[in-house]
């Protein structure tokens, strides 16, 4: 690794920057990356479409799970071409083996789901490092980029689903429409034939877009060791001795180079804590020193008028129950590492969990609370309205003894009063006992027709019979014999008042 | 009141036997058949949507011979003149004189064929008779006879080389109707009665089935509840405040949904209406009337749907 033959300006960048800086790579040498991510695959892909002609969906996803081996040619080609080392394909190729049986196993079984994946393969690829050292070394390189390598990671699988899907519709949109397809017909062999096509469209889609994100898992990785290991600083002090190497005398190059190494050592050291473990007591005690000096040991008192309310808004910012929350996870909840450092991806993916169950937990009980209630209170009181048609339907509006108070009004000649009780004491029987769901733009057949699908022939029929009598009355001005109404009220004990 | 009730059983049976003999030639559309009469019944007349080979002529020829009208159909061609449909008049040279010769307005029932066919003038001139019921030719007004009712058709595919009919004249269509399809099994039948019969099926009735003009008399005596009536023109002014709706839908559909819910009361024998009636005919009356917003257009939706939405929102009387 030749520091001064970097291909792109060594700085700090944030993690989209180190992904934007991946995807430029990934477009300068793309026909490589290409080509030696494409072909070992196309060699597994054939035979295995061969063999499950039947199922080609089979061969996809088995191309599909190997594709931490596709990634590691194009990491190999660019861990290369970064540092200007003229690698052909060819030879690239001809690493195959010896990449793919770096660590084969894990890689294959449970890291097969990382979601971090092309962030952390340089680490097994290119390092060379399994086992305890990896987890360290891993540990070490995370940090604030593993949402960045997570997005990453999103970004290509969702760019890998349009690229199948655009494919397969763009070719769709080319077939006349008396191509003689009928698509409606779902044949066997038209639906083998569409797994074929979906499965190659997959196989393109994969290939086409695992340079990208490979390149930007990459940049991530360098940017990584960038920052920690200060190659910028590092390049910029070599520079700087070349520079002066040509203009002084050898032995003032000398002392500029000695002291140069010096500062050189002390800067990378105190940016590294990859390599220098540090003595966390006299680091702390230093800070202390730093603290209480002239520059932060003062104390200043300031006076200023401030609104009252914006005062207690500012201080009511915070709930008290968050703090106590947090609080209480810090005091109940291991965040550590194995080696006890703080690791703060379990922390917040933690939190992240306890707070997404809390809110599912408050959602479908806000979602279930009608059913819930229920369940809570008995059949008889629900989320019923006590409003419908303009009609009060509650069943406190209603007389206890409702067929009684029908005929009172009957024989007090208040007959439309009369039938109206009847069918609003109905109305709110069938909402509050059947839970029938009224609304207000339902007709009196609408209300009719839902009573029906309840199943229940002789309530049905009653109440068909009650609508059809209301309406004569509602709407024709027909007042109904006595018998009908002594009828109907008999009936309406049967069929709605056993529940009163 | 009394009259009218008095008449309604008898009135009711004709109807039905009536639905009965054009249902028995026409298989498979006996919503259409009833929307049809419905819209005979209010006075108006219809418009018919759908693709052809459905039988459209034969039920208006059914229905003609129901109610022992004339039956008169116009193909609607690029090439129709306004003459073609409402008659003209021409020098005789045997008489030597000028004579009038009625054109095919002058019938009971009138099938105008793929009406968007014909040129706007051709269309101007018929929509004006169906409104003025009248027709005018060399200074002489002449009425045309009663009952007078057009079945306009439209084909909902081959556009090409259509002239859309106005929003203000779609609004003389008492209905539009959409025919569709008939079920497979009513679809069996069809075919099996048609295959065996090696001359066209007699669609004539014995005699007439009803007197036409005395039943709409009668539906026009059917009571309305105040309630009800808000009910209608509140369905109508619902199309007016959405945002779903270019256009809503004008106080002549509020008149229409009255007159068809009369008719659907008349129909099945009552002798007032019910919100049922206003709500069973609010379809038909609707959806011609209106104009999509673009956004819902290109959503996909149907003007049905909307109006079904819009139905939803508006409360149903409890008189």
């Amino acid at each position: 690794m030749n520091l001064d033959k970097l291909q792109f300006k060594a700085s700090v960048r944030s993690g989209w920057q180190a992904i934007d800086l991946g995807y430029l790579m990934a477009t300068a040498w793309w026909r490589t990356l290409f080509m030696v991510g494409a072909l070992p695959s196309l060699v597994l892909f054939i035979p295995l479409l061969i063999v499950f002609s039947g199922n080609p969906f089979w061969a996809g996803f088995i191309i599909w799970w190997l594709k931490p081996f596709w990634e590691r040619l194009p990491l190999y080609f660019a861990s290369r071409k970064i540092f200007a080392e003229q690698t052909t394909q060819s030879e690239v190729l001809l690493q195959t083996w010896s990449l793919f049986k770096k660590d084969a196993i894990p890689w294959l079984l449970w890291r097969r789901i990382s979601v971090q994946r092309a962030f952390n393969a340089p680490i097994t690829v290119l390092e060379g490092l399994t086992g305890k050292s990896r987890r360290s070394r891993l540990n070490v390189l995370q940090g604030k980029y593993s949402d960045t390598a997570f997005a990453n990671q999103a970004i290509g699988f969702c760019f890998e689903l349009i690229s199948c899907f655009g494919i397969a519709f763009m070719i769709a949109f080319f077939i006349p429409d008396d191509f003689g397809f009928d698509t409606h017909s779902s044949t066997g062999d038209l639906i083998l034939a569409g797994e074929w096509f979906y499965t190659i469209f997959w196989f393109i889609a994969m290939m086409l877009v695992l340079p990208f994100h490979t390149m930007a898992g990459f940049a991530l990785y360098l940017n990584r060791r960038i920052e920690l290991e200060a190659w910028d600083i590092e390049i910029t002090f070599r520079n700087l001795a070349h520079r002066k190497q040509d203009s002084t005398s050898k032995a003032a190059s000398l002392a500029l180079t000695l002291l140069l190494a010096i500062l050189l050592i002390t800067t990378t050291t105190s940016n590294s804590y990859a390599a220098v473990n540090h003595d966390s007591h006299s680091a702390q005690q230093l800070i202390e020193k730093v603290l209480d000096g002239e520059d932060f040991g003062q104390e200043k008192t300031v006076r200023e008028w401030r609104f009252k309310n914006l005062v207690e808004e500012n201080e009511d910012k915070i709930p008290d129950w968050i703090i106590d929350f947090i609080e209480w996870l810090e005091k109940n909840v291991d965040f550590s590492n194995a080696d006890g450092s703080p690791n703060y991806t379990a922390t917040w993916l933690k939190i992240m969990l306890i707070v997404f169950f809390i809110l599912l937990i408050v959602y479908l009980l806000r979602r279930y609370r009608g059913p819930l209630m229920k369940l809570g209170r008995g059949k008889k009181t629900g989320s019923a309205p006590d409003v419908m048609f303009g009609l009060d339907v509650s069943p406190e509006s209603l007389p206890d003894d409702i067929p009684a108070q029908v005929m009172l009004f009957w024989h007090a000649n208040q007959q439309r009063d009369a039938l109206g009780l009847l069918y609003r004491a109905s109305l709110s029987r069938l909402i509050d006992q059947h839970a029938l769901a009224f609304k207000s733009s339902h007709t009196e057949a609408e209300c009719a027709a839902l009573v029906k699908t309840r199943g229940i022939n002789s309530l049905s029929s009653y109440f068909t019979g009650l609508t059809r009598v209301w309406c004569h009355l509602a709407y024709g001005h027909e007042i109904p014999e006595l018998g009908t109404l002594e009828k109907l009220c008999d009936d309406w004990s049967e069929e709605l008042g056993d529940a009163v | 009141m009394n009259n009218l009730a008095t008449n309604l059983v008898a009135l009711s049976a004709s109807l039905n036997s009536l639905k009965a003999h054009v249902n028995k030639h026409l298989i498979g559309q006996p919503k259409v058949v009833e929307q049809v009469l419905v819209a005979m019944l209010a006075g108006g007349h219809v418009l018919i949507e759908g693709v052809p080979g459905l039988g459209k002529t034969l039920l208006v020829q059914t229905l003609a011979s129901g109610i022992g009208g004339k039956f008169k159909r116009i193909q609607f061609t690029p090439d129709l003149m306004p003459g073609d449909v409402t008659g003209h008049v021409m020098f005789d040279m045997a008489q030597s004189k000028f004579i009038l010769k009625q054109g095919p307005v002058f019938t009971n029932l009138l099938l105008a064929d793929e009406i968007n066919r014909a040129p706007a003038k051709t269309q101007a001139a018929l929509l004006e008779v169906m409104q003025e019921y009248q027709v005018t030719l060399d200074g002489r007004t002449l009425e045309v006879k009663k009952p007078f009712m057009v079945l306009a058709t439209q084909n909902p595919i081959e556009q090409e080389g259509t002239y859309v009919l106005p929003e203000a004249q779609l609004d003389r269509f008492v209905i539009k109707i959409n025919i569709d399809y008939p079920s497979a099994a009513d679809e069996i039948l069809i075919a099996t009665q048609h295959s065996a019969q090696s001359t066209p099926i007699d669609k004539t009735a014995q005699e007439s089935l009803i007197d036409i003009t005395t039943a709409q008399a009668q539906c026009a005596q059917i009571d309305v509840d105040p309630s009800v009536a808000e009910y209608a023109v509140n369905l109508a002014r619902e199309t007016r405040n959405t945002t779903l709706l270019r256009h809503g839908a004008g106080p002549r559909a509020s008149i229409a949904l009255l007159k068809c819910a009369k008719a659907v009361a008349l129909l099945n024998g009552e002798h007032f209406i019910t919100p049922d009636d206003v709500k069973s005919m609010a379809l038909a009356v609707l959806r011609h009337r209106v104009i999509l917003a673009p956004e819902v257009e290109i959503d996909g939706l149907h003007v049905d749907d909307v109006l079904r939405t819009l139905m939803e929102k508006v409360d149903a009387p409890r008189s």
